[in-house]
């Protein structure tokens, strides 16, 4: 769940507080913990009950069109999301000092070392260990200078959106829900899950992981939020502000040790992210195609499955190296992508949770279908919307 | 970490599963092959949304990538 705050989510999370500053989105996040959990708990369930990752229960119960369309648009999107976090990875070691040609060919490298030597637990706990560095937004926010914890509180009651609803808004509001549930989160945690062993007696410790990561990604959300609403709100061109001017902007108002900080902060969301949407690829490649898939299996002998996400590690690493790259076109890809894919992934995930034949008595109960019914629909209305501001950019205003 | 065992070693993960599922005493799902689902009802109309669904938002894709210069 930690690695939801990936590098594109810093980014829009600092974007986010810089544009709005403290008022809406600061509720809005918190209302995210639970869509969160509710998505990525039916993952869990579905994982340990029927031990297959979700590219396989889609390809083998609804047949090979929509198995096929939900692989393709699974790998697309996440080689575009790789090139995202190599984008925050390079960025931020830039900070360092580090070119990043240094720092995307060592990232590719202990990435893939991760995967390849070590078993499932050790690279969960490298993993893991990775994820911690998440949470260094978070006391990051005790020095933003001048922070009205009272505005803070106010905005839970106000709900205040500055400038109103607009189209910039309607954006911002689909970027944050889109970092919140992506497509790769549901193939990532349901193989996961059935990579560890997990079964249906886990299921209970499996929801309450779930709960605390979602809680920490949303402790981490506003923290950036936050950091960004103290040092850069009120800018002039906020919605242009890219993230290097962001982080200059917390270096000369909070410290140049609080500027380095936030930028390990956003390596680290490159990397766990990586580590996790790699692996999410190689896992859902070998589901598809009946490959051994576990991080279990040594490199030779499971070669098939580790290569797809070694090489999705190497294009996104490498794009992002070209000079002149169309960088914001990728990222605006990504969104689109993810726009088209996240109501059919979803729409799969309640097909298959509601599925007695599969889960048995483990189906969803009625206010799991209501509640995950209720996210689809915002998230099919919101990305319908989304698609009309791409196209239509001014139809809001 | 076991570097050098996991590098070296074959594994038989299929094997090691049976074993544990039947140390658990639980049903081993991996044993029942998961058929395809009969598409009717609610579930038929689903899929009909989403096509269109689908359909419609490449469209406006089409029309926003060929705007752009």
């Amino acid at each position: 769940m930690i690695a939801d705050n990936d590098a594109g989510g810093v980014m829009t999370y600092a974007q986010t507080g810089s544009i709005f500053g403290i008022g809406f989105f600061i509720p809005f996040m918190v209302i995210m913990l639970p869509v969160a959990y509710i998505v990525q708990e039916m993952t869990v369930r579905l994982g340990a009950v029927t031990h297959r990752g979700h590219a396989e229960m889609i390809w083998k119960r609804y047949g090979k069109f929509w198995g096929a369309f939900s692989l393709i648009d699974l790998v697309v999107a996440n080689v575009l999301t790789l090139i995202t976090e190599f984008i925050g990875i390079t960025l931020g070691m830039q900070v360092f000092g580090i070119p990043p040609l240094v720092s995307s060919i060592t990232a590719v490298a202990v990435i893939a070392s991760i995967q390849l030597f070590l078993r499932y637990f050790a690279w969960e706990w490298i993993s893991l260990s990775i994820a911690a560095f998440n949470l260094i937004f978070v006391p990051l926010v005790f020095f933003i200078p001048h922070l009205h914890w009272g505005a803070v509180a106010r905005s839970f009651v106000s709900w205040h959106i500055p400038g109103g609803v607009n189209s910039l808004f309607i954006y911002v509001v689909l970027a944050n829900l889109g970092t919140t549930i992506a497509p790769w989160m549901l193939f990532f945690q349901q193989s996961s899950v059935v990579d560890k062993g997990l079964t249906v007696k886990d299921i209970r410790d499996g929801q309450i992981d779930t709960f605390i990561g979602s809680f920490f990604m949303v402790v981490v959300a506003i923290a950036i939020i936050l950091i960004a609403a103290g040092t850069v709100f009120g800018f002039t061109h906020a919605p242009n502000l890219d993230i290097q001017t962001i982080l200059s902007a917390i270096s000369a108002k909070m410290g140049s040790l609080a500027m380095r900080l936030f930028a390990l902060g956003l390596v680290e969301a490159g990397l766990i992210a990586a580590i996790a949407i790699s692996a999410s690829t190689s896992w859902a490649m070998g589901e598809a195609f009946g490959w051994p898939k576990s991080i279990n299996i040594p490199p030779l002998q499971g070669w098939k499955f580790y290569l797809p996400g070694i090489i999705s590690l190497l294009i996104a690493g490498g794009i992002v190296l070209i000079p002149n790259a169309p960088l914001g076109f990728l990222n605006l890809t990504v969104q689109v992508v993810a726009t088209i894919f996240m109501p059919a992934a979803m729409m799969f995930l309640l097909l298959l949770l509601n599925d007695k034949d599969i889960m048995g008595e483990h189906v969803n109960k009625p206010w799991q279908n209501i509640s995950a019914f209720a996210i689809v629909g915002f998230l099919i209305i919101m990305n319908g919307i989304y698609g009309l501001t791409v196209i239509f950019p001014h139809i809001f205003g | 970490m076991k570097i050098e065992d996991k590098v070296s070693k074959k594994v038989n993960l299929d094997e090691d599963w049976e074993d544990f599922i039947k140390e658990e005493g639980l049903v081993d799902y991996n044993k029942i092959p998961v058929e395809r689902a009969v598409v009717k009802g609610w579930v038929q109309i689903a899929f009909w949304f989403l096509r269109i669904y689908i359909l419609a938002m490449i469209i406006l894709v089409i029309i926003g990538f060929s705007r752009i210069h």
